[in-house]
């Protein structure tokens, strides 16, 4: 019973990690050897596949774009997220409870709903092909969660936060800007590493808006590069899916606890 | 000394505070919510501007529109099964993985691996693999001496690796399950022990019972998620073979930017919007019935 459990484990462990396998495996193997051994070991190892994917696949320029769109998209939601969180939470305001209300309804709203207008307002302001074109629906769909995350952790600090901050002569400004943000600091890098999980894999959007390859960040350039170099060369798609996922791995590794307790704090609010 | 400061500054810092949310989520939902609802009245499409045609646009979705039945079965029938069992796979790991056992923190991450990379264009090319003609699936029955099939090329079982996909990736509702389990106190186990309760009794008489907010959670969660499909139909099954796949917001994009029939794509994303409100409405009406939320204070 307990060497069958444990092969069950085994196996469930083993169907996780194999796109990983795969990939890796992939990446080693020549043109011939990834045809007539798709899925085994690698008899011999072949590092060209790095250096041909790296030549024919824009790697740096979608990375690097990848990284804009991420970036960009966090410090803005995290900057304007954090301010509207703080108001609500922490100001008496007489629309407070409706501008919470909107926030949440934003959890729900699909994008394919706004998908049209957006795409014209993002052509009507020459935004189409450039990193703010994305940048900006990102940030606005990022928001809900963001906000709503940080409003709980906010309403939970006691308020005498401020009234010490106000004794000791620091305005308002000061108090959110060196008091209240380093307090929070924990849930901001939570919603970094979440941020960053979602808009790196995020497809659609990216899509249809970063229609020039030289904008296009890492998921569609991988789909672009697939569909052009065809089923012909694996270990070539191979090396160029691996060098594409690898990002998310690693901020995965260092802030998986991160995520754990952000995905649980969504659960608690609700 | 002041305690507080002056009612002027605080208003003012306030709405500064919210101004740049206001403008970039009055630009970026409110108005293309009302621009898409009005586009959804007319015939626009990209090359000529919007001409208002009333209610045809719905009349022809709901009467003389194949394709929109096709999609939405195959959505319904892709919510209705994955979100479920991508739950049960999840409840069940989480209640596994509950013990205290040597390396957790590994089986965690390798766990939570497929979501974290499941969405990604290299795994739909990679689905492409698994259960093409020549894929693993097949390779795996060929030493069993069953003779397999294009899973991903044959109407009935296209839907199903797509299923299968969705399921696999069930790592982020396993977190939230294992969190809340985390947080059920042991003595009511104790207490279920001292009763007599065996496991099975166990489970639905007081774990169920006590997570039924965190299954609520992840249930209104998944399902919002699983009608918005989009990218592995996109990749794996392109809709195909016969729209047995065509995800709803597969068809949305095809109308809108392959077709560019904007008018007619934006009524379609009206209907799903009001179809995602009344089953979510419907999960929280029926959820009183099951969902235990714990009065007393402790």
């Amino acid at each position: 019973m307990k060497y069958l459990s444990r092969a069950f484990w085994l196996l469930a462990g083993g169907t996780f990690l194999f796109p990983l396998y795969w990939m890796i495996a992939m990446s080693l193997k020549s043109k011939s050897e990834a045809y007539d051994n798709p899925f085994g070991v690698p008899r011999s190892w072949d590092w060209q596949n790095f250096s041909e994917a790296l030549s024919k696949y824009p790697f740096f320029s979608y990375l690097e774009n990848s990284l804009i769109y991420t970036l960009g998209t966090i410090a803005l939601t995290l900057a304007t997220g954090s301010m509207l969180a703080y108001c609500l939470s922490r100001m008496k305001w007489r629309f407070n409870a409706a501008a919470l209300f909107y926030v949440s309804m934003g959890l729900i709203v699909p994008i394919e709903v706004v998908v049209i207008p957006l795409f014209q307002l993002i052509k009507l302001l020459h935004l189409k092909n450039s990193y703010l074109g994305l940048i900006l629906p990102y940030s606005g769909f990022a928001m809900a969660s963001c906000v709503l995350m940080l409003y709980a952790f906010l309403r939970s600090l006691p308020k005498e936060l401020e009234e010490a901050a106000c004794m000791d002569g620091a305005n308002v400004y000061q108090t959110f800007f060196k008091i209240i943000l380093p307090i929070v600091m924990p849930a901001l890098v939570t919603q970094c590493v979440l941020l960053f999980m979602r808009i790196w894999n995020e497809f659609p959007l990216a899509f249809i808006i970063a229609a020039k390859d030289r904008f296009r960040p890492l998921t569609v350039g991988l789909l672009n590069f697939f569909v052009n170099v065809g089923v012909s060369d694996w270990g070539m798609i191979g090396a160029a899916m691996l060098l594409s996922s690898l990002p998310v791995i690693v901020v995965y590794l260092a802030g998986n606890e991160k995520i754990e307790q952000a995905l649980t704090a969504g659960a608690i609010l609700k | 000394m002041r305690r507080k400061w002056r009612k002027h500054d605080v208003s003012m810092a306030g709405y500064l505070y919210i101004a740049p949310w206001l403008a970039g989520f009055f630009l970026l939902t409110v108005w293309p919510m009302i621009q898409s609802a009005y586009f959804s009245f007319t015939d626009y499409s990209l090359l000529e501007s919007a001409r208002w045609v009333g209610l045809r646009n719905f009349k022809q979705i709901f009467t003389d529109d194949a394709s929109f039945v096709h999609s939405l079965k195959a959505t319904l029938l892709f919510v209705v099964l994955s979100v479920p069992l991508k739950l049960a796979a999840a409840l069940l790991i989480a209640i596994v993985l509950n013990k205290k056992l040597r390396g957790m923190h590994f089986y965690r991450a390798v766990i939570y691996f497929p979501s974290l990379i499941g969405a990604s264009v290299a795994v739909a090319i990679l689905w492409n693999n698994v259960f093409g003609i020549n894929g693993l699936v097949n390779q795996l029955l060929s030493l069993f001496h069953v003779e397999g099939q294009n899973w991903i090329g044959t109407p009935s079982t296209a839907l199903g690796t797509l299923i299968v996909l969705a399921v696999w990736q069930f790592g982020s509702s396993m977190v939230i399950f294992l969190a809340g389990l985390k947080q059920i106190p042991g003595e009511f186990y104790e207490a279920a022990a001292v009763d007599g309760a065996g496991r099975a009794r166990t489970f639905f008489q007081v774990t169920l019972p006590l997570l039924s907010p965190i299954i609520l959670f992840n249930l209104v969660l998944q399902t919002i998620g699983s009608f918005q499909m989009f990218t592995q139909a996109f990749i794996i099954t392109k809709g195909g073979p016969v729209e047995s796949t065509y995800m709803y917001a597969l068809m949305l994009f095809d109308k809108a930017f392959a077709h560019f029939q904007m008018g007619y794509a934006s009524a379609l994303a009206w209907i799903l919007l009001l179809i995602i409100a009344v089953v979510t409405a419907l999960i929280f009406a029926t959820s009183r019935a099951w969902v235990h939320y714990e009065t007393e204070g402790r």
